[in-house]
């Protein structure tokens, strides 16, 4: 079971999922960015310090949050990636594109 | 000669129940090889879990079951998954990783940079098998 956190920061919504960021939870990852953009919230940051498993369906949720927050004028960033969530960007070579922020005020920070 | 430090079996089904057993038997195989490190832990896991989704994913109704076995040796790790059905076609293709922008396709392309994968398809009752190998530094 993965649970969502969500908080709003300014005009940043900050979403902190708990558990595995896997084929299970992704579709609702996807969910809560397109629902948040919908709203007019299009800059996300996703506080991976909870995730204590990341796999190639959480990364493409990861992914298309990027590609819809960026449609729309945004974007999304991610921050506090455990180790294995960056063993998964390094071996996918995916941190130019999901650069891990060290902290979620430094990912909000960088917009 | 590689010494077997733990050996573990399941029986799965269901997508969600399944994956949480997996991880279950994950945190079993590593109590009972402690000196596996962090790296090489993800590693293993990662291409485990990876193959599992695939397997899910792709099978639909025809992979509602499939069996996994764990195994810690002193020099190696090393994992059996078996399901029934056709051949995975995907198997077959190409794990190259994908472009940046690809919203999926990236599953089998990490799992074999993370670790050795086999695939052998059966048409006997047990079906197909993935092995996943991952050598462990000296």
């Amino acid at each position: 079971m993965t649970t969502f956190d969500l908080e709003t920061m300014d005009t940043t919504l900050v979403i902190r999922p708990e558990g595995r960021l896997d084929l299970v939870a992704a579709p609702e990852l996807r969910e809560l960015v397109a629902k948040s953009v919908a709203s007019g919230v299009v800059k996300i940051v996703v506080d991976l310090h909870g995730v204590d498993f990341l796999d190639s369906s959480g990364l493409g949720a990861l992914v298309t949050g990027l590609k819809t927050t960026r449609q729309a004028g945004g974007n999304l960033r991610i921050a506090r990636a455990t180790e294995q969530t960056l063993i998964v960007l390094d071996l996918t070579m995916m941190q130019q594109v999901l650069f891990p922020y060290p902290s979620v005020e430094d990912a909000i920070g960088s917009s | 000669m590689s010494v077997v430090l733990i050996h573990l079996h399941a029986d799965l089904a269901g997508t969600e129940e399944s994956l949480t057993s997996m991880h279950e038997l994950f945190a079993e195989l590593w109590d009972g090889a402690p000196e596996v490190t962090t790296r090489d832990r993800v590693l293993f896991s990662l291409a485990v879990a990876e193959i599992a989704a695939n397997v899910i994913e792709h099978g639909h109704d025809r992979y509602d079951n499939w069996k996994l076995d764990l195994k810690a040796c002193d020099d190696h790790l090393e994992a059996s998954i078996r399901h029934p059905g056709p051949v995975v076609e995907r198997a077959l293709g190409d794990w190259t990783m994908p472009e940046e922008s690809a919203e999926s396709g990236r599953g089998l392309a990490l799992a074999a940079s993370a670790s050795t994968l086999h695939y052998t398809h059966s048409t006997d009752p047990e079906g197909s098998e993935w092995r996943v190998v991952h050598a462990l530094a000296s």
